[in-house]
């Protein structure tokens, strides 16, 4: 129950979505953070086996992912970032399909398609046609063709975007539950994902993996770049050129800010205690380097 | 292939299929158009257009097909993309190979209601003669479509681009005209097919390496050529690669490409097997591979009572055989279509494919004649099935009777290849040119009425003197009256048909003549109006005796070229209803350049055309025979022509054939050759 992903380099055109990306994954949940074009996506689907990769290696439970990618699929649910169903079947034809595709015996599918729609909240619409369903139902169908087969990996890729608070609440809790026996791959850019349900993480930015460990490290890594300050409002322009923003709160003339800055932005700035979120704009913003490059630097 | 994934995934693609609007407005629309076109047309044309260009509309069928195959993936990879879930599933080939299958199936589907609309509402009888070819090449040309669109689906992922690509190379090879695509023997398809002997025949072979191309043929050519070369290509690539796809390993790419060349190779097989014409194609070979044996003996007269019944054909025919050589004769060979079996003789007769040799009781003197009387009876009904196109180009049915001059159905003397298209190569061969002093044909079948180039000269009969070839068509549905009295009428079924055919003729001219200009092939109304132009220069309007007849939808127009076989053998003024039928027809819709070649004397005129068609019949052959023809026998005009090519050689020829339309009624009434010799040195 682990992936092993071995210096895999993945290039489209002039474009180098990976480079050299090195990581261990292992049962729970594993946090892959990023921003939008890091690739996220493209290790997902190398993962999913969708996509070859140009170097490198990956093994999945043992299996090498490049020789033996039937085996990888038989261990493995993929809950693709863009997807879709017919739309004229139902969510029950639609798992009886998938399951079917997947190899359940027929004597248990009709049993773990019962199952798994209590799971994801669905049976009651499991004879709806998929067309009339809202985009959290679909993603909870999505997680639920995904979890078809009993797979000892789940690759989910930005599964909440798009979905309303309460429907990302209920998404991740259902991450969490099925993470207990089995190895969940979330990614995602929303890092309230990430810190609700996973300890370990990766972060990716243009292709290079920036971090990848317990995120307590990560928040280790991140000490003395956060900063809280209290400014007359007429300076937020200087203070945005000389510091990432993360959040502010304006009161009256004044307002308080979040930042990140390498030195002390200003005299009575008071140094804070990094969040992920803090360190996920840090790393956007190079504030962090990328694990390679940083142990050169060493 | 029996699995429960297999059949859980065809019945996916059909479910989805069916529930497609798309797919339902693709079929009415089709539905619409082969209803329409088939009952808007009366006449004989139905009966051609139906049995011989009906295929035609396969390749806009399919394009039509392959239109809503691309729209429906797109549209589902657009707003579903189930595609890209699907290929994470742990599914091995029979998953893919039943979405092809399915695939395959709806479009097939699609065939289904016109025909069943086409046939029922009919007349369309002819039509079922040749519906499994029909179905065969389009369960042929539409497997490969749907097999191109799904390796697309599957390589590139479900990006609606590469649906769109596929239908884009589609259409590019369906649209272009071929006489703008280099297409030679070199051309790898080809080349395998050859090897496959698909759908081989004398005349597809002669098709193929001549210029008579077919839009549907080549088009299919191409897909295979370029989805070959697409396979081979990532087949390559796989090598190097190291996608980690399952079901498109190398492995899985051999076995496409594998299977690619099954397929064809299979429908080539099962196209030749469920068709009789094996025996046709082999009876040609014969023919073609049969060394010419000089012609010892003629017809000089036919009498010929023709009935049919059903699809049965029973002729007798009386005919004067005489011996035109300088020694005796104790056998002779007669050519007869190889399924019309001699039933009676009065003399012992062989037979071999189309060759009857005929053993004669005694030696037959130089100059003697001698009657000859034969019964035959049997089908005829000739198709071509070659991958990707069927033609009928004659045939006998209940409804129609089509029995152009190279149908062989009555006998001709000699070994003969007898095609209604020769290309280049064979143009020199000999055709089913008569030189019969009279031909009498009586028709006792009253159930159609008849038309033929022969002057009708009472009722079921047909006579003419001097006889070059002779068609004879039966139809209950005429085109029209003008129409049905016609010289010739022949179908044109299409324009890359019409290209071939305008090729030959012109290359049959050029054998036999080098003055007949050469006419590039850049479209066939290019060459249409050099053609007319070319009339136009003679100011011989009649020489228009062979009027090809575009049928709508496809070409609505009336072409008209001169007739190689008139022109050679002299054999006459076409006749009033002809001309009539061109003036009506051809000039009324072009604008003919002739309006300004009007003559007083048309008797005159066509002396001098006479003339002009002896000196080149004259040049042309230089052999011992023709040396021997008296040339004071020529017309004067002639006579003055051939002075002058000894004199001045071909350029003066040229200059004086270039200036001759331009003289007077009265010049050419002349018949002195010094005077018309005087004019043309002193020009």
């Amino acid at each position: 129950m682990s992936i092993e992903v071995t210096q895999v380099s993945k290039r489209y055109g002039k474009v180098q979505a990976l480079d050299n990306v090195t990581l261990s994954i292992n049962k729970g949940i594993f946090g892959l953070l990023g921003p939008n074009g890091a690739g996220k996506t493209t290790l997902m689907r190398i993962l999913a086996t969708l996509t070859p990769f140009d170097s490198g290696s990956v093994v999945v439970n043992g299996h090498d992912l490049q020789r033996f990618p039937g085996k990888v699929r038989q261990s493995l649910g993929y809950l693709p970032q863009d997807f879709g169903f017919y739309p004229d079947l139902t969510a029950y034809q639609t798992l009886d399909y998938i399951g079917t595709m997947k190899n359940v015996p027929p004597q248990r599918l009709q049993a773990d398609i019962q199952a798994l729609l209590e799971l994801v909240n669905l049976s009651d619409v499991a004879r709806r046609k998929v067309k009339g369903f809202s985009g959290g139902m679909r993603q909870r169908l999505g997680i639920a063709q995904a979890l078809l087969g009993d797979p000892q990996v789940l690759i989910v890729d930005e599964p909440t975007a798009g979905l309303d608070p309460e429907e990302r609440v209920r998404f991740r809790n259902l991450l969490s539950r099925l993470s207990s026996d089995r190895t969940v791959l979330l990614s995602t850019h929303i890092v309230g994902d990430i810190e609700a349900v996973s300890t370990n993480i990766a972060i990716l930015n243009k292709g290079r993996l920036i971090f990848a460990g317990q995120s307590s490290g990560l928040l280790d890594q991140a000490q003395g770049y956060v900063w809280e300050l209290t400014v007359p409002q007429s300076e937020w322009e200087k203070i945005e050129r000389q510091t990432t923003i993360v959040s502010s709160r304006t009161h009256g003339s004044q307002i308080t800010m979040r930042v990140l800055a390498h030195q002390q932005p200003t005299p009575d700035a008071q140094p804070e205690t990094p969040t992920l979120e803090d360190i996920y704009l840090a790393v956007v913003h190079d504030f962090i380097l990328p694990v390679s490059e940083e142990a050169a630097a060493k | 292939m029996t699995s429960r994934r297999f059949w859980k995934r065809f019945s996916l693609e059909l479910r989805f299929g069916l529930t497609s609007k798309l797919f339902w407005v693709v079929m009415a629309l089709w539905t619409v158009m082969v209803v329409s076109v088939t009952q808007s047309m009366q006449g004989i044309t139905a009966e051609i257009y139906l049995t011989q260009s009906f295929y035609l509309t396969s390749t806009v069928f399919i394009s039509i097909c392959t239109a809503t195959l691309t729209l429906m993936n797109a549209s589902r990879s657009r707003r579903h993309n189930f595609l890209a879930l699907e290929l994470s599933l742990p599914i091995d080939f029979e998953v893919p190979f039943a979405q092809y299958l399915g695939n395959l199936t709806l479009n097939l589907g699609l065939l289904i209601p016109p025909l069943v609309a086409a046939l029922t509402l009919g007349p369309l009888r002819s039509f079922l003669y040749g519906l499994d070819t029909y179905l065969a090449t389009q369960l042929i040309s539409i497997s490969f479509v749907s097999l191109l669109t799904f390796w697309a689906a599957r390589r590139f992922g479900a990006r609606p681009v590469s649906f769109f690509l596929i239908f884009g190379i589609w259409m590019f090879f369906a649209s272009i005209p071929n006489p703008l695509r280099p297409i030679n023997t070199s051309f790898p398809a080809v080349t395998l097919l050859s090897i496959l002997r698909v759908g081989m025949d004398p005349f597809w072979v002669n098709d193929l390496f001549g210029k008579v191309s077919q839009g549907a043929l080549y088009t299919w050519f191409d897909l295979f050529y370029v989805g070959v070369t697409v396979s081979l290509i990532f087949l390559w690539r796989q090598r190097y690669s190291r996608s980690q796809f399952g079901v498109f390993s190398r492995l899985g790419w051999v076995g496409l490409g594998i299977g690619l060349i099954v397929t064809v190779g299979a429908a080539g097989i099962y196209l030749n097997s469920f068709t009789a014409h094996l025996q046709a194609a082999d009876a040609y070979a014969g023919a073609l591979t049969t060394a010419n044996e000089e012609d010892r003996v003629s017809i000089s007269t036919y009498d010929l009572a023709y009935r049919s019944e059903g699809e049965q054909v029973f002729i007798t025919a009386e005919m004067t055989i005489q011996n035109v050589s300088q020694g005796a004769v104790d056998q002779f060979l007669l050519t007869l279509f190889h399924t019309l079996a001699v039933t009676d003789a009065n003399y012992p007769i062989e037979r071999e494919g189309h060759t009857l040799t005929v053993r004669l009781d005694a030696p037959l003197a130089p100059g003697d004649r001698v009657t000859l009387r034969l019964s035959y009876e049997g089908p005829l009904d000739y198709w071509e099935t070659v991958i990707g196109t069927v033609r009928r180009p004659y045939f006998v049915t209940s409804d129609a009777v089509y029995l152009p001059y190279y149908a062989m159905w009555y006998p001709t003397v000699g070994t003969r290849m007898q095609a209604h298209a020769l290309s280049d190569s064979y143009a020199t061969a000999p055709i089913a040119s008569l030189p019969a002093q009279h031909f009498r044909l009586q028709i006792l079948d009253g159930s159609l009425p008849f038309a033929s180039n022969l002057p009708q000269t009472d009722a079921g009969v047909f006579y003419g003197e001097n006889v070059t070839w002779v068609s004879l068509f039966g139809s209950q549905r005429m085109i029209s009256p003008a129409q049905a009295e016609v010289t010739l009428v022949t179908s044109n079924v299409y324009e890359q048909k019409s290209a071939g055919d305008l090729n030959d003729i012109q290359a049959l001219h050029r054998a036999y003549s080098r003055y007949f200009p050469e006419v590039p092939v850049d479209s066939v109304t290019a060459l249409m109006f050099d053609e007319a132009d070319m009339a136009s220069t003679l100011c011989v309007p009649e020489s228009g005796s062979i009027a090809f007849l575009g049928l709508p939808p496809v070409q609505n127009q009336v072409l008209l070229v001169l007739n190689p076989l008139d022109a050679l053998t002299d054999a006459g003024p076409v006749t009033e209803s002809a001309a009539q039928f061109v003036a009506d027809s051809y000039w009324s819709q072009l604008g003919g350049p002739l309006e300004d070649c009007q003559y007083e004397d048309p008797t005159a005129r066509m002396e001098a055309r006479r003339a002009i068609n002896a000196f080149l019949w004259r040049t042309a052959h230089t052999d011992e025979a023709d040396a021997a023809l008296d040339e004071a026998a020529l017309p004067p005009l002639a006579q003055a022509l051939l002075t002058l090519q000894r004199e001045q050689g071909d350029a003066g020829v040229i200059r004086v054939l270039e200036q001759l339309p331009q003289q007077s009624d009265a010049f050419f009434a002349s018949d002195d050759a010094a005077a018309y010799l005087e004019w043309m040195r002193g020009d």
